[in-house]
């Protein structure tokens, strides 16, 4: 089966002087069908953000891309040069981050801003089809009254009416795949559905696939049909996405979804041990499992070698000695 | 004036009747002034010792009542009983002593938390504001802030980015007890946490509130959260209360449009990810 992104033992360190070299993603290998929408589950610093930077060659130059390829159609990204990869993006592969508004230049009309990107990589269309497409594009991630939005500074928007704009800078070139990272987190409730149910629609109307970044796994639920999870820049849990939220396997799963707030149990006091501590520093390289020390079922072997991934259930890998790892 | 202890627990802490607050606004380089109603005749009541949510979407007013409540703003009209008196008529040593009693945490820690300060400078400030206490003399007090909310004492040398974004929410929790409060009002507290973060803080929250007698103001966008830890909701909408009740009814029997839309945006619903999961 041919994907459309095809990720193969990734490793992504961070490197700066005087310091030894963080460990940031590990063996990262995962796929993305053709429309198919695939979650990325981590706590802030796990490196998901690292992961999406990567995928589109924007890594920062603190960071080393040591091992691995990063195919998309079966061409491997990181054999291109940097103009090849300026013209992927946008019309390949897209991005949409978490703050809508530091994503926006402050002084320039959204209008302004989107076809900027038409022109980037549609440099035959005149002015007036510019504006045509861009309005086009406005109107289909659900914005009313473009003409007016066309022509407003971004501090005229609400936030939710940025992060439209946002994605509609993303997807004015027709990619195949956009990544949003964390595209919800800095919006109220109501708006994140909204957004939510705007990424599902694009999806079906557009086949447009999609990895969506989260550290909420409810957030993910409402969108992803796959799941990774990610801890301390390893992959330690993969496979579709109500098998994984519904019913995890890996420890680090398990106790990051009671977190939630849920009616289950029904006592009002939080549990006292659902997750405690905090992820391991970058810079020491664990022997064993990274999430070992954080472990309710730890064991004698978990803190001396690292637990290899394995297929614990049709489709579902874990990374976990419990399962034989 | 003392309340006997019996009866405390069925007393109100704060009492706002038909609060209003109105803000006066003109658009860039046009001369027309015009008046946005964020508050709009609220009145709602906090028993001593319970959990109150005010929960809404943003502009709803919310943090205009935090700060009201708080002091911090004056409303337009309106009156605020905190423990039997008039917090808005209250003036000098009487109306400092119970700001003391009411502190408020924030969001963005980054904001809130200056720079430039050392962890023990940031505990104890409001102990150097409001007391005659020396250095030396507010060091014992910092840590055993640290220690209440579990950061190690050794700490206290650190400055605030020096500290990840739940530490410093803890250290924000730790100025706030400083004084010892009675009522903490916490404005979006858990926005921008990791889940495991935040569940480590409601924990927390929830041990001071018993070994403190701590009285909690939370306001909030996620209903889902509130719906947890909350003895009770008010729904805000354009500067008024539209609905009111204790969680479980709040969900079961829900009559307002507004508490409608925010329950079905909780994310996680058809998994059974949330609270009220269909």
């Amino acid at each position: 089966m041919q994907f459309l992104l095809e990720v193969r033992d990734l490793r992504v360190d961070y490197v700066s002087d005087g310091l030894p070299p963080a460990w940031v993603l590990r063996a990262i290998t995962l796929t993305v069908a053709e429309g198919e929408c695939l979650g990325i589950l981590g706590e802030s610093g796990c490196g998901k953000t690292t992961l999406a930077l990567a995928l589109l060659g924007l890594l920062p130059d603190s960071a080393a891309l040591r091992e691995g390829s990063i195919c998309l159609r079966g061409r491997d990204l990181l054999q291109f040069t940097e103009r090849e990869i300026e013209k992927l993006r946008g019309e390949e592969l897209s991005i949409v981050f978490q703050d809508p508004s530091s994503a926006l230049h402050p002084v320039r009309r959204v209008g302004a801003q989107l076809t900027d990107v038409i022109y980037a990589h549609r440099p035959g269309l005149s002015g007036g089809q510019r504006r045509e497409l861009g309005e086009a594009t406005l109107k289909e991630v659900g914005l009313a009254d473009t003409e007016r939005i066309f022509f407003s500074y971004p501090h005229e928007l609400s936030g939710g009416q940025r992060q439209r704009v946002v994605i509609a800078q993303a997807l004015v070139c027709r990619p195949a795949l956009l990544i949003a990272d964390e595209p919800t987190s800095s919006l109220d409730t109501t708006v994140q559905a909204e957004i939510l149910a705007l990424l599902n629609r694009l999806r079906r109307e557009r086949r447009l696939s999609l990895i969506f970044i989260s550290h909420n796994p409810a957030v993910i639920s409402e969108v992803a049909d796959r799941v990774v999870v990610i801890y301390a820049g390893q992959i330690v849990e993969e496979g579709s996405a109500r098998e994984v939220l519904v019913s995890p396997l890996h420890p680090f799963t398990q106790a990051l979804l009671s977190c939630l707030p849920t009616d289950k149990g029904g006592s009002q006091v939080f549990p006292a041990a659902a997750l405690l501590g905090t992820a391991p520093d970058p810079v020491e390289t664990p022997l064993g499992c990274a999430f070992a020390p954080r472990c309710k079922d730890r064991m004698a072997e978990c803190e001396l070698r690292m637990p290899a991934e394995v297929c614990a259930q049709p489709g579902r890998q874990v990374r976990c000695f419990k399962y034989g790892g | 004036m003392v309340a006997d202890i019996s009866m405390s627990t069925t007393e109100f802490l704060i009492r706002a009747t038909r609060l209003a607050k109105e803000y006066v606004q003109q658009r860039p380089l046009s001369r027309r002034k015009f008046r946005v109603h964020a508050l709009d005749g609220v009145t709602l009541e906090i028993r001593a010792g319970s959990t109150f949510a005010l929960v809404g979407e943003s502009g709803s007013g919310k943090s205009t009542l935090g700060l009201c409540l708080a002091g911090l703003e004056k409303p337009t009209s309106g009156e605020i009983w905190f423990d039997q008196q008039n917090l808005l008529t209250l003036k000098g040593p009487d109306r400092a002593r119970i700001s003391g009693q009411i502190q408020l945490v924030f969001q963005d820690t980054g904001a809130a938390l200056n720079p430039r300060f050392s962890a023990e400078e940031i505990v104890t400030e409001p102990l150097r504001i409001r007391s005659r206490l020396t250095r030396a003399e507010r060091q014992p007090w910092a840590e055993q802030l640290m220690e209440q909310v579990g950061l190690p004492r050794g700490w206290l040398n650190r400055r605030p980015h020096q500290f990840s974004g739940g530490q410093r929410q803890r250290l924000a929790i730790a100025r706030a007890l400083c004084v010892q409060p009675r009522l903490l009002i916490l404005d979006e507290a858990f926005a921008g946490l990791d889940l495991s973060v935040q569940a480590q803080i409601m924990r927390l929250l929830q041990e001071l509130q018993a070994t403190h007698a701590l009285t909690y103001l939370f306001i909030s966008h996620d209903l889902s959260l509130m719906a947890r830890i909350a003895d009770e909701i008010a729904i805000l909408h354009q500067g008024r209360i539209v609905e009111q009740g204790k969680p479980s009814d709040l969900f079961a029997k829900s009559r307002h449009p507004v508490t409608r839309a925010l329950q079905e945006a909780i994310p996680g619903r058809r998994c059974g990810l949330s609270v009220g999961s269909a």
